[in-house]
């Protein structure tokens, strides 16, 4: 219970937060911006449209998921409520899991409503005819910024936010970039350890790649086999890496001091 | 937290990373199948021996999945490098944007276009070395996407059909769009390429489709303008060629012998003028090709748009070859404002003179024949085409002839 009044209180602080609405407005404006590239054909157009609009809610969500992750913990202590909160029947992991909670949350309400104008934009562009598809490309980019946020909180746990915010920025690089990752680690001509380093680097770093799903998405000609089970398992890796990272920041958490 | 949750959870956890390694390792050949670039290739790649390595400031983008938009944001690029007039930038761009997003169907076929046709000389005559590059940029295409038929038709007819003038092929390329589900259009224009390549039998059988093709789409959809456009078109196009059957169907037993001379003469450093007289009736049109003798020209694996500076070759060819009037033909040729595009570095040049009958006009075709098979001459009948009769006459030129 306690849990979910901290997210509740999360939510509403996050909002008034001026810079996530500054990415949130500033995200929704350039969707908005790319309906104007009149100059195309409108086949053009469209996959510029939509491909425009999925890379602009997977960034904004990306923004936001960091500057919201890596202030969520540190402005409790920064601020020392955190001292009241855990003075009451409150227990550690009630309190990482609330804010965690409430930072989803937020997250989810801002791709939504960059998801509303999205849609309504590629809608209008179409004569009024909703592409539907559009939203397995939003539902990825939930799960990948959803793993980014859990990222985040478990770094700042042990780290300032400073520090947090090029740990987390890195980690998503390294993450997006699984693709060269994992063909460093599987050429022969290097050293057994290297390929090793990277094949640690390709396994244990959360891979943010696997969600970029865009391309299906803008071009009918691409398609995913077995789309159904692949969506399945990235949602599974992310709710299980997710798990990971809380566990993981709740047992420091427990044995830190504040 | 008691000792016993802490364990638990660290027991869970422990639990938990095989599972992520187990499911990014069935997810990564999934992912492999529809996700461009792949491997160090996301941010440098090769064209012929020259790397390329995306404008720094489209790399971020690039590597945190943004490709498409990374894609769409330099063909805005492009777009204005066209309206400006600034043609230089626009390969190595459409380069990267097909790299980025092998896709995108119109980059593939307005590079392609651009390379075959828009690198041309002050008489704006297409360097034609560029050709190989566009077609072998349209190919690559054609391997991304081969269920699409769009850049089939582009290989077909703004290639084959246009540019290499060769109808035979132009036909392999259609009817493989036409298979793909091509419109009503470029099934007229499969009809159209056989027509020229002189199989009539199956351009009355094409034209027949097209009838067929668009009376089903009407009984669809009788409002179908498409439909309705293709039915009339097609209709009177057979007409036309079950006429022109009529009309020849003799022709080989009524022949003609050809008269035909062409002379080579030098008017200054670089400039020429070629000249002759024929009995092919008014409006046939000579083909003039001049290359390095020995010229082949190059198979390209990969596309690349480095052609070889060394080479000449101008080519005059379908409608652009010298119009027959009177009896007479002439062109003057003057190469020496372009040095880029005719560098004529080799000892000697083979220039070509031809008459084929495949793409000439009805007036001419009704005297010499769909395959030229009316046509009797003493002097220079080539039939290196099978079933083909051409007039052709090979002059070997040295380079002192020309500079």
């Amino acid at each position: 219970m306690s849990t979910l009044v901290i997210a509740k209180a999360t939510f509403g602080e996050a909002w008034r937060k001026k810079i996530l609405n500054i990415f949130l407005l500033a995200a929704i404006g350039l969707i908005a911006f790319s309906v104007s590239f009149a100059f195309f054909s409108p086949g053009e157009q469209m996959v510029l449209i939509k491909s425009m609009g999925l890379g602009v809610i997977a960034i904004g969500g990306t923004f936001i998921a960091i500057i919201m992750g890596i202030t969520l913990i540190p402005a409790e202590i920064e601020k020392r409520t955190i001292y009241t909160i855990l003075s009451k029947p409150v227990k550690r992991h009630e309190f990482l899991l609330g804010k965690f909670l409430g930072g989803v949350f937020t997250l989810l309400v801002n791709i939504t409503l960059m998801s509303v104008v999205f849609m309504a934009m590629v809608a209008w562009k179409a004569e009024w005819h909703v592409d539907w598809a559009l939203l397995k490309g939003i539902l990825m980019i939930f799960f990948q910024v959803l793993m980014l946020i859990a990222v985040s909180v478990f770094c700042s746990v042990f780290a300032t936010p400073v520090v947090n915010f090029f740990l987390s920025s890195a980690a998503y690089i390294i993450g997006s970039l699984s693709a060269v990752t994992m063909s460093l680690s599987r050429l022969p001509e290097k050293h057994p350890i290297v390929r090793g380093f990277w094949w640690l680097l390709h396994y244990l770093v959360p891979n943010f790649a696997n969600f970029f799903t865009q391309n299906p998405l803008i071009h009918p000609e691409v398609v995913i086999k077995n789309e159904l089970i692949y969506y399945a398992e990235n949602i599974l890796y992310a709710l299980i890496y997710t798990s990971a990272l809380l566990i993981g920041a709740i047992l420091l958490f427990e044995r830190r001091e504040v | 937290m008691t000792r016993q949750t802490r364990i638990t959870l660290l027991c869970l956890l422990i639990i938990m990373l095989p599972i992520i390694v187990y499911l990014q390792a069935i997810i990564d050949p999934q992912r492999a199948q529809f996700q461009p670039g792949r491997g160090v290739a996301s941010v440098v790649t090769e064209v012929g021996s020259t790397p390329i390595v995306l404008p720094t400031q489209f790399i971020f983008g690039t590597v945190i999945g943004l490709r498409e938009v990374v894609a769409g944001m330099l063909w805005i690029r492009a777009n204005d490098f066209f309206h400006t007039g600034d043609y230089e930038p626009i390969i190595p761009l459409t380069r990267m944007i097909t790299w980025l997003d092998p896709h995108q169907l119109t980059v593939y076929s307005v590079g392609a276009w651009h390379l075959a046709y828009n690198f041309v000389d002050i008489a704006e005559r297409a360097d034609r070395r560029y050709l190989i590059p566009g077609m072998a940029f349209l190919e690559e295409g054609i391997r991304n996407n081969p269920t699409f038929w769009d850049l089939y038709f582009e290989m077909g007819f703004t290639m084959y059909f246009n540019k290499v003038i060769d109808y035979n092929q132009a036909a392999v390329w259609l009817r493989k769009a036409q298979e793909r589900g091509a419109p009503g259009r470029v099934q007229r224009t499969l009809a159209h390429a056989l027509d020229k390549a002189g199989r009539v039998e199956e351009c009355i059988a094409q034209w027949r489709y097209c009838i067929r093709d668009a009376e089903r789409r009407l009984r669809k959809n009788p409002n179908d303008r498409d439909a309705q456009y293709d039915l009339a078109v097609s209709k009177r196009n057979l007409d036309g060629v079950l006429i022109h059957q009529e009309d020849r169907k003799d022709i080989a037993k009524r022949p003609v012998d050809i008269v035909f001379e062409a002379k080579f003469e030098r008017l200054g450093p670089k400039r020429f003028r070629i000249s002759g007289y024929t009995n092919l009736p008014d409006g046939a049109r000579i083909d003039v090709t001049l290359a390095d003798k020995g010229y082949k020209e190059p198979v390209l694996k990969e596309f690349t748009w480095e052609v070889d500076p060394r080479v000449t070759l101008l080519y005059d060819i379908g409608l652009h070859g010298m119009l027959v009037q009177n009896g007479r033909f002439e062109r003057q040729f003057d190469l020496s404002r372009d040095p880029k595009q005719y560098p004529l570095v080799s000892p000697e040049y083979e220039l070509a003179l031809t008459f084929t009958p495949l793409g000439a006009p009805d007036e001419v075709l009704d005297v010499v024949g769909w395959r030229g098979e009316a046509m009797r001459a003493k002097k220079y009948l080539d039939t290196s085409i099978e079933g083909v009769r051409r007039i052709r006459k090979v002059i070997i030129l040295k380079r002192e002839d020309i500079i």
